[in-house]
């Protein structure tokens, strides 16, 4: 393949990614809508808050936990996977089963793709429980 | 009826759970009773998610079903489950809306449907529910379902962000 075609299929690959993403601004934070599925094809959405010194704090609110609890799995299940899932992608570890990070506004690409497979991945117990 | 179901007995990794849209249809319509409240958990000190899962009996088959809800900071769900886990009736509201098989968009609010092929990835808009109060969500949902509640459910604040 050519430079000159894998120059074009570069920046084609990153127009349209841009495109699969979309933010909304919400009364106290922004939600992020990510091309990331849970099992049933609904998206990711992740959360973003403005910190000191130009930090972002970047959340899932917990919907990752609260959609395996609504299909049945039990508090201590979730949370198990919560911890497996914070220790894959590099997450903050806290009380609670909320999945977040903080980090530099020059590391927002790579926490919102940490972060929203991280929810896939407490999202698939619910995947792994079915015949998809 | 039981027979065309998961043997249950396993253990939850069990690789095949299905049942029909048939059958997933009749379970929804069949008459049902939740015995004991439904009170929603708060998840911590002035937390703003909201949860719970009380049992769902038949009033004329033996096959136990659970109703799980949960409230967050911004979306919500009621969810009619199956011991093994199948949903088989979902209200859920969120932001974006969901993308059907087909490429429709039910919008924000939307019921989840049980089939064969897709599972619960078909959604459409249910016009007889109040999407914008959790709490007459639940009680349209439960009506939907021919649910009746012994003890009326329990009400909470209503908190619903919604995009400026």
């Amino acid at each position: 393949m050519s430079t000159l075609i894998r120059k074009q299929l570069k920046e084609e690959l990153q127009a349209q990614l841009i495109s699969q993403f979309e933010v909304l601004n919400l009364e106290d934070q922004y939600a992020l809508i990510t091309p990331v599925l849970y099992p049933d094809n609904s998206h990711v959405n992740l959360y973003v808050d403005e910190l000191a010194e130009g930090r972002l704090a970047l959340t899932d609110n917990g919907e990752a936990a609260d959609y395996a609890f609504v299909h049945g799995f039990s508090e201590t299940e979730i949370l198990n996977r919560v911890h497996i899932a914070r220790r894959r992608f590099g997450l903050l570890q806290s009380e609670g089963d909320e999945l977040h990070l903080e980090v530099s506004r020059d590391q927002l690409a790579e926490a919102v793709f940490a972060l929203a497979t991280a929810v896939q991945d407490v999202a698939y117990l619910v995947y792994r429980n079915r015949d998809y | 009826m039981s027979g065309l179901l998961l043997d249950d007995s396993k253990s939850r990794s069990a690789t095949t759970l299905s049942i029909s849209r048939e059958i997933a249809d009749d379970l929804v319509t069949r008459k049902k009773h939740i015995i004991q409240a439904i009170v929603w958990t708060q998840r911590g000190q002035n937390s703003e998610r909201f949860r719970f899962d009380v049992p769902v009996v038949f009033e004329d088959l033996d096959e136990p079903l659970r109703l799980t809800g949960n409230r967050g900071r911004t979306n919500w769900s009621i969810v009619l489950l199956m011991r093994s886990g199948i949903p088989l009736s979902r209200l859920t509201i969120h932001p974006k809306g969901h993308r059907n098989p087909d490429g429709t968009n039910a919008g924000p609010c939307h019921k989840h449907i049980w089939d064969e092929a897709d599972k619960d990835r078909w959604t459409y808009f249910p016009p007889e529910i109040d999407c914008d109060d959790v709490n007459e969500g639940l009680l349209g949902f439960l009506k939907e379902c021919n649910i009746e509640c012994t003890i009326p459910p329990e009400r909470i604040p209503l908190r619903q962000r919604r995009p400026i």
